[in-house]
């Protein structure tokens, strides 16, 4: 039976090619927005890290969020350590955790980040080999960062200022180093190069100093002083007192940050001691109120940008489905006008000993088999459409998304359109099921 | 061997149809002649148990196929009556020796590709075995339909006007190869036409009139 069902159905190429075409669009549209919308929130969940808040200069909120914790949008602007300096404390009441971010440079496309070694820690990333950043100048590199960019330890390299890579805007002073490499972690960690604040600020003091360079990109660069910094380390200074630290050595503790209160700083990624205490609720608010500085819950600017993209996706949707059910329409179509024409055929195989339950399932079968190939064909077209969709956003963001996994999502395309294909061919088989073989074959 | 008995049938609403006592052995051949409207198709159906008689009895080796039913009835049918219908009509996705071989499934016997060629090649047509029916032309064609009627080696063998449409002497080459073959596997051939240059042919007769199709 399956064998005649299938030479049927080949027996009519145009309309076979048809059916499985719309069927196909429609499944590989669906399947493309499950593994979009799947993979998007898999990034943006993954990188949420348990942060509470974040902390940046005045502007868009959602900007501040993409570009400090997914690291896809240009900064809002920068802070100054001195107006950070009260949720900078280790000892803040109300704060767990704060993680400072530099941003404004990077290698090879790749950001980079002055930060601290809890920036690993929030994440959840773990070395690889080497060791953690801890003198001005070193690095560690997130794993995607180390493959593609090709930096092993002990590697050196020079930053570029700016999020895109540009032999103009390479850093002419000290090079950085890679102390340590990251494992994968899923994360946004996997995409960054770590290091001590203090390397950022270096880098563009040095900058700054040569007037031939410009400054004008469309994000905010840094500004900075033009305090010259020594990159030695293991000094133990005292830096209590010092008001004029020109020639100061860093040793990039956070007293250290906190002592450099003409310096900047990107953003605060903030994690509360309880998430339900009503002065930390608050916080948000009295920042925004009473400071330059802005702060933006992550957990609801992605939800904002979840819904904002709901719209969208919906509407896809609602085509995808209507695609899928004008298939199983022509599906149906078609299998009713082969029938009509087939009656005689299916009367012969009557007599040649069929049972009605045979043709039956004979029509089942070919409904089944349209829907079968139309879904793993659409099925391929996602994944060949997420492909693209992850070359793109590869090239433009440095995000990995990973077009080939196939989950229990798809095994209920298939089965839904298993199920559509079921409801196609129903009817006419039916029909089949019914042939009044006298009738049709005394019909001269 | 096949043997009716007081058959008769009804259409719903319509005439009571009585039908000739018939007995026709293997080897031999039966013609029922008749007119337009006289019947001829029903008692073809009926035969074929494509349809229920309303009295009376068709044994085919012995089994009224009256008393048989659904799935049995559908594996009766495809196992032991090969049917020659009007119109040549085949599975036209299948090539000629796939819808040779799949009348033999249905049937519920297992594909005998070698007798499917062998026989084929006794037709004559043995070189259109992997072309698609539609191809052929209608002589062609019917050759292929005796071939599907033959193929599951049935007791009985029913031919509806296989001659009417086909000149004197096609009509007596078809004749003798309906009847050549269905001695071969000792069937017993029922001709039904109104094709009166058969009668010469053919001794045993049944006459349908309009007089049989009321009681």
């Amino acid at each position: 039976m399956f064998k005649i069902a299938w030479k049927n159905i080949v027996h009519r190429p145009l309309s076979l090619l048809l059916n499985i075409l719309l069927l196909a669009l429609g499944v590989g549209l669906i399947s493309f927005l499950f593994i979009l919308n799947d993979q998007l929130k898999e990034k943006f969940n993954n990188n949420l890290a348990g942060i509470d808040l974040v902390v940046g200069a005045k502007g868009s909120p959602l900007q501040m969020i993409l570009c400090n914790m997914y690291h896809i949008d240009n900064p809002t602007g920068n802070i100054s350590v001195k107006e950070a300096k009260p949720y900078l404390r280790p000892n803040h009441p109300l704060i767990k955790q704060t993680v400072p971010l530099s941003l404004g440079d990077s290698y090879q496309g790749f950001r980079i980040v002055g930060t601290e070694p809890a920036m690993v820690h929030l994440y959840k990333g773990e070395l690889a080999e080497g060791k953690m950043f801890q003198h001005t100048m070193d690095v560690v590199v997130g794993s995607k960062v180390a493959r593609e960019a090709n930096l092993k330890i002990g590697d050196t390299f020079k930053s570029s200022h700016g999020f895109v890579q540009d032999e103009d805007m390479l850093h002419d002073h000290g090079e950085l180093k890679v102390v340590g490499i990251l494992k994968t972690s899923a994360s946004v960690l996997d995409q960054l190069i770590l290091t001590p604040t203090a390397s950022v600020w270096a880098a563009h003091d040095h900058v700054d100093e040569e007037p031939h360079e410009e400054h004008d990109h469309d994000h905010d660069g840094h500004e900075h002083d033009h305090d010259h910094h020594e990159h030695e380390h293991d000094h133990d200074h005292d830096h209590h007192g010092h008001h004029h630290h020109h020639d100061h050595v860093h040793d990039n503790s956070r007293e250290d940050l906190l002592f450099h209160e003409d310096k900047e700083i990107t953003s605060m990624l903030i994690q509360y001691k309880s998430k339900t205490n009503i002065h930390a609720l608050n916080m948000p608010r009295t920042i925004n109120d009473q400071t330059d500085m802005m702060a933006a819950s992550p957990a609801y600017q992605i939800n904002r940008l979840y819904s904002l993209m709901g719209v969208g996706t919906k509407a896809v949707q609602i085509l995808a489905l209507l695609i899928a059910v004008v298939s199983a329409i022509s599906i149906f179509i078609s299998l009713l006008n082969s029938l009509k024409e087939r009656e005689y055929e299916l009367s012969l195989l009557r007599v040649s000993g069929a049972s009605p339950m045979n043709l039956f399932s004979m029509i089942i079968i070919e409904g089944l088999v349209l829907a079968f190939i139309g879904a793993m064909i659409g099925l391929i077209l996602g994944r060949i459409a997420m492909f693209f969709m992850g070359d793109y956003m590869g090239v433009q963001y440095r995000y990995d998304f990973n077009a080939w996994s196939f989950g229990p999502k798809d095994m209920w395309i298939v089965l839904s359109a298993l199920a559509l294909g079921f409801l196609a061919s129903v009817i006419p088989a039916l029909r089949a099921y019914n042939t009044d073989i006298h009738k049709i074959l005394s019909d001269r | 061997m096949i043997e009716v008995n007081n058959l008769m049938y009804n259409y719903p609403g319509g005439p009571k149809m009585q039908f000739p006592d018939l007995q026709v052995l293997p080897d031999e051949v039966c013609l029922v002649i008749g007119q337009s409207g006289v019947g001829k198709t029903t008692l073809l159906h009926l035969l074929a148990g494509l349809m229920k008689p309303k009295s009376g009895t068709i044994l085919i080796n012995n089994t009224d196929i009256g008393k048989l039913a659904g799935r049995k009835l559908d594996k009766f049918r495809g196992e032991q009556i090969g049917i020659i219908f009007q119109k040549n009509h085949f599975v036209k996705a299948l090539t000629v020796i796939e819808n040779l071989s799949l009348t033999q499934k249905l049937a519920g016997i297992p594909s005998d590709i070698r007798y499917c060629n062998e026989l084929l090649s006794k037709l004559n047509i043995d070189r259109y075995s992997n072309k698609r029916p539609d191809s052929l032309s209608e002589g062609e064609k019917q050759r292929v339909s005796i071939a599907r009627a033959l193929v599951t080696k049935p007791k009985l063998v029913l031919a509806d006007e296989p001659t009417s449409a086909l000149d004197d002497t096609n009509c007596m080459a078809v004749y003798d190869l309906l009847k050549k073959h269905a001695d071969d596997i000792d069937a017993s051939l029922i001709i039904v036409t109104h094709d009166g240059r058969l009668k010469s042919l053919v001794d045993k007769h049944v006459e349908l009139s309009k007089l049989d199709a009321h009681v």
